[in-house]
């Protein structure tokens, strides 16, 4: 399943968002909807290896720079062999079991 | 500025929930005042995270410190320099002439695992644990600077060996970079001796007026910086930018530059954490920190000691009180005080604290203060 999310851009100055905000957290200006993905390249990453806020480790989360819009915190299905991630291309896929937003890599 | 350190005083740093608040708070308050050859303060500022409510009343009346103005400070990891920033703020604006800053935190009470993710904050709603937030940063590190994990490693190898010669810090070990490596892996690709502990501590200092005493620390400069947003436009890990900017801003204020800087207290929560800060505090440029580690400048017998109390890393991290840890290690430094772990001849110093968790912003709040020999 591939996916945009939901988010803002600001009319004033252009800069987006995910989610919603009542005007521009940089000039203040309105905002008006927009949709972001599902295009992303990974920005960074980490697998969380303990058990913390009710979640079953191991999991991997990523900030992900969406092509036409922000940066964004995905749950990634990732290979566990080590492998280095910063920089590959991702895609949105739906969301978690828990609502997060989820992507995969594209390879 | 005008205001200066008159007395510093801590608890022992560590897991001890055999011991209650009051306990820890009084070990820190009484050495302070002592060490200040102060009997009376004109209000008191608390840096505390996870309370409870009525905590710092509830510890300070038991100190006979009463009707005097009160006030808590919450700032996540920044909250005991963030209430030692306002003491010296209102001494430096003429609101007080004496005052107590107390950091307390007593973390085994809320639990003994580490602090749960905030379930109301975005990114803390998603699993983004505190040290998922630093192994992001690291992860960035290796892949665009060349960071090595031996290097990251190396952090942690430093601060526990600097923390045998603190006989206050919670963990005093000979380390090597496998044991480092080989520990339990946290977050990729921090192991388990490269994040800092739960703790339970206080710490506290005395800032007033100057009122002619040598033994008095000057307060060159403190400033306190909030974060700035961080998004898609940001170039640099969480932290950074607000790092460098309240660094810039207080060594501008004291007049002096990184280099000069004899020793220095830094957040290191996390090891990537350290090579980030003295990277933004100007030590080195940007991807180049853990070169101070390779060339052991900032080791204990360099030339820039960074953590010789053992830092968080190693000292711990209790919350609230850290950042007044920071400031007591830095006092007792510039005071020849601090026994096996001594920088030798140590006249300028730096503490440097960064609190976070809070998505959408390059920190909560950063503090920098600049001290030397009064």
């Amino acid at each position: 399943m591939v996916t945009r999310i939901a988010g803002k851009r600001c009319v004033e100055c252009g800069y987006v968002l995910a989610g919603s905000r009542l005007r521009c957290p940089v000039c203040r200006g309105s905002l008006e909807d927009a949709e972001f993905g599902p295009e992303g390249r990974v920005w960074a990453w980490t697998t969380v290896r303990i058990s913390i806020g009710g979640r079953k480790p191991p999991y991997t989360l990523a900030y992900v720079d969406l092509a036409d819009g922000p940066r964004v915190l995905v749950h990634l299905d990732l290979p566990d062999d080590g492998r280095q991630i910063v920089g590959s291309s991702i895609r949105l896929a739906g969301s978690t079991e828990k609502g997060d937003l989820r992507g995969e890599l594209v390879t | 500025m005008s205001a200066f350190i008159y007395g510093v005083g801590t608890s022992q740093f560590g897991k001890q929930p055999e011991l209650r608040a009051e306990d820890l708070a009084a070990s820190a308050v009484l050495e302070a005042l002592e060490d200040a050859g102060v009997a009376d303060v004109e209000a008191v500022l608390v840096g505390s995270v996870f309370g409870p409510p009525g905590l710092s009343q509830r510890v300070l009346h038991a100190l006979g410190i009463t009707r005097v103005p009160i006030l808590t400070v919450e700032n996540t990891c920044a909250s005991g320099t963030s209430a030692y920033h306002e003491a010296v703020m209102g001494v430096e604006n003429g609101r007080w002439d004496c005052v107590l800053a107390l950091g307390l935190e007593k973390m085994t009470a809320t639990g003994s695992g580490p602090i749960e993710p905030e379930p109301t904050d975005a990114e803390g709603r998603a699993g983004m644990a505190l040290p998922a937030i630093y192994a992001m940063s690291a992860t960035r590190y290796l892949a665009c600077f060349g960071l090595t994990e031996r290097q990251l490693a190396a952090v942690s190898v430093k601060n526990h060996r600097h923390a045998i010669g603190n006989p206050r810090a919670q963990y005093r070990a000979e380390l090597s970079v496998e044991d480092v490596l080989g520990s339990r892996m946290i977050a990729d690709p921090l192991t388990l001796l490269q994040c800092c502990p739960i703790s339970d501590a206080a710490a506290a200092a005395v800032v007033g007026r100057q009122r002619g005493k040598r033994a008095d620390v000057r307060v060159r400069a403190s400033v306190l910086q909030s974060g700035d947003l961080w998004d898609y436009r940001s170039e640099h890990v969480w932290g950074y930018e607000l790092t460098r900017s309240t660094g810039a801003a207080a060594f501008a204020q004291a007049g002096v530059q990184p280099q000069d800087l004899d020793v220095l207290e830094v957040h290191d929560a996390f090891t990537i954490s350290e090579i980030v800060a003295t990277e933004a505090l100007g030590l080195a440029a940007e991807g180049h920190g853990a070169e101070l580690l390779d060339s052991g400048r900032t080791a204990l017998g360099g030339t820039q000691p960074v953590n010789p109390s053992g830092g968080l890393l190693s000292r711990g991290h209790p919350v609230g009180a850290t950042g007044l840890g920071q400031i007591a290690e830095i006092v007792w430094q510039l005071g020849g005080r601090a026994g096996a772990r001594q920088v030798e001849g140590a006249r300028i110093g730096a503490v440097e604290t960064l609190g976070g968790g809070t998505a959408g912003i390059d920190g909560n709040a950063c503090v920098v203060s600049v001290l030397e020999v009064g």
